[in-house]
């Protein structure tokens, strides 16, 4: 017994290191946010342990994983890559409030009231168009525009529950009201809307020519564009521009709390932001003064923005989800 | 008391890898949820299951039918030379691979049409889950197979080929029956397949449900899951004496050899060698990337045998525990153990998170042992049915002998070894579908530790298909090697007393 006991001892005692750590759960592109975390690493002397996301219609998602760990907290430091899953978690006590001097350059409306959470660097929701379709040359405005004849079967969506998608689904309800938004949804259906796997699975449908439009988001379309794939690119202004930024939070109760503020603080840093708008991301970074490449998106070259109430948009998730699954996927 | 601890050991693992977890948040759940909303949302989603299961039945249909058509060429006639080098690697490999893989070669070389099968979504999702399962059906009948009387087969090696064929075929009515309603009710709760079609199912609407912190509605619906599998289960799991029917020797001797094999080897296998093609096409690599390419590749095939250990151990406790109560017949608990198969992975891994972690000392946080633990219950059925065939395949008088010894360890040292030649390849099998799990790890694997699998998803969720390919491609060395592994073991263990 005591052999065994021993044994125990010498395999759990192998995993205690007293090297600084921080754990992630970072739910952006592994790529690029390998690079990133990989610089912090060799810079800060903190060894980073990162556990990323994947595509959440196979398995729930990281955001289920410190839902689950609430009572014991694994991670340290969250990084969403969309914010309303995020406002969910601060007001379920998961995140605890960043410090104050944390990423001043970033304006108000990206980030918690509470400063639960703050958001940097955003990927906007896009049109995907096949160049050589009527949607190429003379493409929608609005997403109201998909439920025209002239689109019947050829738009399609990733599920619209899960991820960017289902953020923008809960924006558009909190922003239309629900009247409005069913009507919409039921519109959709009538015009033959196709369901994709993913963002990437929309754009490759567009591609592929089987579709002509596809809802995703800009970071989807610009990484196939630089591998020399002609795609098209229109963003709604006629709705408002929806653009969702990268979320960082601090877990509440983590295991390394001062590795994790040094983390978030250099996630928030103008460095970092203009790092993902060099990548072939695109993101848009949010901080005043960070400078965006030649090919990049600059926030005020987007034109119309839309001002969104994320606490009350977040709100509307559960059921704008539970809209869509009616509207269009129960058969 | 401690005895029937003891005695009782394969209960325990289940028991706090499934069912007090589970049940544990389960009722969290419904304490913290509207239960009018959780009997609405399920009620809506009725038609669902009828979709699902529609879904399910068509592809568990056509791939017995094809695994039907595989184990009775394979066992009817002679095999080219050298065929066990390629022909059940070429069999095996759309189950053992990650589905993922085959999904984004599909994409990556022909665009997501294909998917779709040109025509309609859910014709995609049955073609694909068809691929994926034919293999299963395939194996479960060459094992049904061998459990034919050695008089029986003598005969049937004496009768014209073409006879012998027809005669065979309807031998395997009745197993093929038991393998579709098997297959059904592994697909029923499938959620990854569907996902690349764009197809709902009860299983996606779990996890989405989940999503959306709203467990409480999980839970229903994996309760209709549960209901309309239980009584299908019930059916399928054997009555009365479980004797053994004398296994086989897979010698050749009597079987007739036709070239007309190749005829069905063929196109069976060509779409096993388009995916392999796409896949290095994909996976090679520039001239200027050839080094890190070539270390990429290595450090996954590295990932993959770095798991061996554990995943040794954890097909170890599932699969002893489930022979142990097939040997003595313990039906009801055979059937506790099968249920997890048919919950999305997901379930069992956040009840595990949120249950279990908080109690486990801080030391063991760092290892993968509530991984462990879910991934032991995960494939109950697959140790059970294993479970089932390797008992079935001891010589009756064997087991009638051995059954005159007290339960215990002589009893195994006499029976243990004659099981081995079904559940080796049926814990090899476990082992490569537990290296492409994806659902638990993600919930619960410590930060830092490797899956080839996960790795594999988050690459082709963002699209780097160079790197995907090449980690799909490692994926498919590790599991061809095991595979011609235990073809070696079958070839050299399959002689049974009766020769």
């Amino acid at each position: 017994m005591k052999n065994w006991l021993w044994i125990i001892l010498f395999v759990t005692g192998c995993q205690g290191q007293n090297d600084p750590v921080v754990t992630i759960y970072c739910a952006h592109d592994r790529a690029h946010a390998e690079q990133i975390l990989d610089l912090f690493e060799k810079e800060s002397g903190i060894r980073v342990e990162a556990i990323y996301d994947t595509e959440a219609s196979k398995t729930v998602g990281l955001a289920e994983r410190l839902r689950a760990e609430k009572d014991r907290p694994r991670c340290d430091v969250h990084w969403s890559n969309e914010p309303l899953r995020s406002v969910r978690l601060a007001n379920e006590g998961i995140y605890r409030t960043l410090p104050e001097d944390f990423a001043p350059g970033i304006d108000a409306k990206w980030r918690d009231p509470q400063n639960r959470w703050c958001g940097f660097a955003g990927r906007v929701r896009a049109l995907a168009l096949d160049p050589q379709s009527p949607a190429g040359k003379n493409p929608p405005t609005s997403v109201r525009d998909l439920v025209n004849e002239q689109w019947r079967d050829k738009v399609t969506l990733a599920d619209p529950r899960l991820g960017t998608t289902g953020t923008h689904m809960a924006i558009l309800k909190w922003s239309w009201g629900e009247a409005d938004f069913t009507a919409w949804l039921q519109g959709l259906k009538e015009n033959g809307i196709r369901i994709a796997a993913s963002n990437s699975a929309t754009r490759d449908r567009v591609i592929t020519g089987e579709v002509w439009i596809g809802l995703t988001d800009t970071d989807d379309i610009e990484v196939v564009r630089r591998r020399g794939i002609d795609l098209g690119e229109g963003f709604t202004e006629g709705d408002g521009v929806i653009l969702l930024p990268n979320v960082v939070g601090l877990i509440e109760g983590s295991p390394h709390p001062e590795e994790a503020e040094a983390l978030a603080r250099w996630l928030l840093s103008p460095r970092v932001e203009e790092m993902l708008a060099a990548s072939s991301s695109r993101q848009v970074p949010l901080g005043k003064g960070t400078k965006v490449g030649p090919g990049g998106l600059d926030l005020n070259s987007l034109g119309n923005v839309m001002t969104i109430d994320w606490s009350a948009a977040a709100e509307t998730l559960p059921g704008a989800i539970k809209d869509v699954e009616r509207a269009l996927l129960d058969r | 008391m401690i005895s029937t601890l003891i005695r009782t050991w394969p209960l325990w693992v289940l028991l706090a890898g499934f069912y007090i977890p589970v049940f544990l948040t389960m009722y969290q759940d419904t304490l913290s949820g509207s239960f009018s909303e959780a009997a609405d949302s399920a009620w809506s989603a009725l038609p669902l299951f009828f979709s699902t299961a529609l879904l399910a039945l068509v592809a568990a249909f056509f791939a017995t039918l094809i695994g039907g058509i595989d184990a009775l060429v394979f066992s009817a006639f002679r095999q080219p030379r050298g065929a066990f080098l390629w022909l059940l690697p070429g069999l095996l490999i759309t189950f053992t691979t990650p589905p993922a893989a085959i999904a984004s070669a599909i994409q990556a070389t022909i665009g997501s049409s294909l998917l779709l099968a040109g025509t309609s979504d859910e014709l995609g999702a049955v073609l694909l889950l068809t691929l994926r399962w034919a293999p299963v059906a395939f194996l479960l009948l060459s094992g049904l197979s061998l459990t034919i009387p050695l008089a029986q087969e003598q005969a049937l090696r004496t009768l014209p080929p073409k006879a012998a064929l027809k005669l065979r075929w309807q031998m395997q009515k009745p197993w093929r029956r038991s393998c579709l309603l098997l297959l059904f009710l592994l697909m029923l709760p499938a959620t990854e397949i569907p996902s690349y079609t764009g197809v709902e199912s009860v299983g996606r609407r779990i996890m989405a449900r989940l999503t959306i912190g709203d467990g409480l509605s999980g839970w229903w619906l994996a309760a209709g899951l549960i209901l309309l599998v239980f009584p299908w289960v019930i059916r399928l799991l054997p009555k009365g004496l479980w004797l053994g029917r004398s296994f086989q020797a897979p010698a050749t001797v009597g079987l007739p050899a036709t070239k007309w094999v190749s005829l069905w080897w063929i196109p069976r296998l060509l779409p096993v060698a388009v995916f392999l093609g796409v896949l290095i096409f994909t996976a090679w690599p520039q001239a200027s990337q050839f080094e890190r390419a070539v270390a990429e590749f290595l450090e996954a095939i590295w990932a993959g045998f770095r798991e061996l250990p554990r995943v040794l151990l954890i097909v170890a406790i599932g699969f002893l525990s489930c022979w142990a109560l097939a040997l003595n017949r313990r039906r009801k608990s055979l059937l506790m153990w099968c249920l997890p198969t048919f919950l999305p992975g997901s379930l069992v891994g956040l009840s595990l998170a949120t249950t279990v972690r908080p109690w486990i000392p801080i030391a063991l946080d760092h290892t993968p042992l509530l991984l462990s633990l879910a991934q032991v219950t995960q494939f109950g059925s697959l140790a059970v049915i294993t479970a089932l065939l390797s008992v079935w395949m001891i010589p009756e008088t064997e087991m009638k002998a051995a059954l005159q010894l007290p339960p215990g360890f002589t009893r195994w040292k006499i029976l243990l070894p004659r099981s081995l030649p079904v559940l080796l390849p049926g814990a090899i099998l476990g082992m490569l579908l537990i290296m492409g799990e994806v659902q638990s790890t993600l919930l619960l694997a410590p930060p830092g530790h490797p899956s080839p699998a996960l790795e594999l998803h988050q690459l082709l969720h963002f699209r780097n298909d160079e790197q995907a390919a090449r980690l799909a491609l490692a994926m498919v060395v590790i599991s061809t090697l095991w595979t011609l592994f235990f073809t070696t073991l079958i070839r050299r263990r399959g002689v049974t007393g009766e020769e």
